[in-house]
């Protein structure tokens, strides 16, 4: 995949509020932890539950967070591109989501207003409620791929420009916590109760969390006429399914290997090239060791010497939207030459056997990094990212 | 854009009231995949449909192939799923949640149930719509002209009233891998 460029970025996640990606990227690669307990959004339970929720500092109503975090995230990302009105109506805009704004569903179901559902519990009305807020007017379309929709919307994106169809796609991500999904992974039995340890031989499970990311993408030469500043270039991307269960990844991580190595086969790059991953890590016993397996299946010896870690050890697990932070993460990494830690990472796990960067954030050069998803469903996702071209 | 031809080879449809014609099909896949078990009706008639589908173009099943493609469109069929579950919670407390509807909240729980049935391992993509799936087809042709995948099941599932629900699907492939292993095109996209 060639002439993709990533010409701006726009994020609002747990830690604190930020104004700058710079603010967040110094939180994150010092290790800070942003899960704590706390009571779900909307119903009276007595349990609190670890979390990563973004504090707005502003008194809303739960069922307001979403579009707030979504058009914050959206207005950082359209405020650096420095677009002008006039791109921004030829623009596409895609977005990943898995439950959409929930809470606003869920607070009409908790009013006794069963029959009447509104048009904002659609998944596909963020994508359009956005489009016409921002005056964005190409192409609009939602993703929904579970906990890869992220990914798979910044992939479509750079295909969409990669094969000539948009000169300017704008590709993000957006889930907030809600009582629903907390009621959903502790049926599965999958949240944690201690603190999130990726890859740990003690690990327990994951925290939920919440974001919403945004990315611009753009054509090469439509960046370089405007002279815009180029964050990465998109190299590869795929998207497969492991055909297996509905809730469990394959245990040997076929999905996800086919995934990585069609990416990396389309990046015109090595093995040995990729030297960060931002794993998918969500910190449960299958996915991390899944994932382990199919890093090494796709990378073979290369596997051992990539770095590999998982963010969401800090901002625990944000659904759709974690795709496009994690893709952020990445490009950050290549940015900075600095790679963010897996923090609370105790005991190493004899099975998870890759340098995961424990608790310390590694400063070396990264000329290419890789960002994976891996969703319910067997969903699985890698985007593949280059230097830009000026570093 | 790439000008390769694009032909449609297999097209399936079904509807979730046909219950008889449903649950034949359903027990006809059960034969052939192994597969036994199916519990709501979006998910019976986007298999029952794909499963017309792949055979109308002569592809066989279970696949295990990953240049086959699964390019799935949903509208607000997904949010009534969503409504049972939470009322459930809402009914017994966060730990009164059903196990056995909570997959099925994720609106790709629909594209992977066929995925797994077809043991389909190629691109997997859902896509929310709003009432066409214009784009939806789109991208799997774009999928397709650029070697992304060689064949695409494309369509999606539309809610037609309370608990009714009808799917469609088409098999897409490029013109050169159809005519190759002798299929028949309805038409060129």
């Amino acid at each position: 995949m060639t002439g993709v460029w990533v010409t701006a970025m726009g994020l609002v996640a747990p830690l604190r509020p930020f104004d700058t990606i710079d603010a967040f990227w110094g939180a994150l690669t010092s290790g800070e932890d942003s899960i704590k307990l706390q009571a779900p959004p909307l119903l009276n339970e007595k349990k609190e539950w670890l979390t990563a929720s973004i504090e707005t500092g502003q008194a809303l109503r739960p069922e307001d967070k979403f579009f707030y975090i979504a058009e914050a995230a959206l207005k950082m990302a359209i405020g650096d591109s420095g677009l002008s009105a006039g791109k921004l109506q030829g623009a596409d805009l895609i977005i990943g989501s898995i439950l959409g704004n929930v809470l606003s569903r869920e607070r009409q179901l908790i009013d006794g207003n069963i029959q009447h559902r509104t048009a904002e519990a659609s998944l596909s009305y963020p994508v359009r409620y956005l489009g016409q807020r921002f005056a964005i007017g190409g192409r609009l379309s939602a993703i929904s791929t579970a906990c890869a929709s992220g990914t798979d919307a910044v992939g479509i994106a750079a295909r969409s420009i990669a094969t000539g169809e948009a000169e300017v796609v704008i590709a993000g991500g957006i889930d907030v916590l809600s009582d629903f999904a907390l009621a959903g992974f502790n049926l599965l039995q999958a949240l944690t109760e201690d603190k999130v340890r990726p890859f740990d031989k003690k690990r327990t499970g994951l925290a939920l969390g919440e974001g919403a990311a945004f990315l611009v993408l753009e054509a090469e030469r439509h960046a370089l006429a405007r002279g815009a500043k180029c964050y990465g270039r998109v190299l590869g991307y795929a998207s497969r399914a492991d055909a297996s269960h509905l809730t469990a990844p394959h245990r040997e991580g076929r999905g996800l290997a086919s995934a990585i190595t069609a990416a990396l086969s389309q990046s015109g790059l090595r093995q040995y090239d990729i030297n960060y991953i931002n794993a998918h890590g969500t910190a449960t016993v299958y996915n991390d060791l899944m994932e382990t397996k199919a890093i090494k299946l796709a990378l073979g010896e290369a596997a051992y010497t990539t770095y590999v870690s998982s963010t969401k050890s800090m901002l625990g697990h944000a659904f759709g939207a974690s795709g496009v932070i994690e893709a952020l993460c990445a490009l950050m990494a290549i940015n900075t030459g600095v790679i963010p830690p897996t923090i609370n990472y105790r005991y190493p796990d004899p099975q998870c056997d890759l340098n995961y960067v424990p608790n310390t954030a590694k400063a070396t050069p990264v000329g290419a990094a890789m960002s994976l998803s891996a969703g319910f469903g067997g969903q699985n996702a890698a985007v593949i990212f280059g230097r830009p071209p000026q570093i | 854009m790439k000008t390769m031809e694009i032909v449609v080879t297999g097209m399936g449809y079904s509807y979730s009231d046909d219950h008889s014609v449903i649950e034949e099909t359903l027990n006809s896949i059960r034969q052939r995949t192994g597969k036994t078990r199916f519990i709501h009706d979006i998910e019976k008639s986007a298999v029952t449909a794909v499963s017309f589908a792949l055979d109308d173009a002569g592809i066989s099943f279970p696949s295990g192939r990953d240049d086959i493609g699964l390019f799935m469109g949903i509208d607000d069929s997904v949010e009534d799923v969503k409504d049972d579950f939470f009322r459930g919670v809402l009914g017994h407390g966060i730990y009164g949640a059903s196990p056995l509807m909570f997959p099925f909240t994720s609106p790709n729980a629909f594209s992977a149930q066929i995925t797994i049935v077809f043991d389909i391992r190629g691109e997997c993509v859902l896509m929310p719509v709003n009432y066409s799936f214009e784009d939806v087809i789109k991208y799997a042709a774009v999928c397709i002209r650029n070697g992304y995948t060689k064949t695409a099941i494309s369509g999606g599932v539309l809610r037609k009233g309370n608990d009714v629900y009808e799917a469609g699907f088409f098999v897409l492939e490029n013109a050169q891998n159809a005519k190759d292993r002798g299929a028949t095109g309805y038409c060129r996209l």
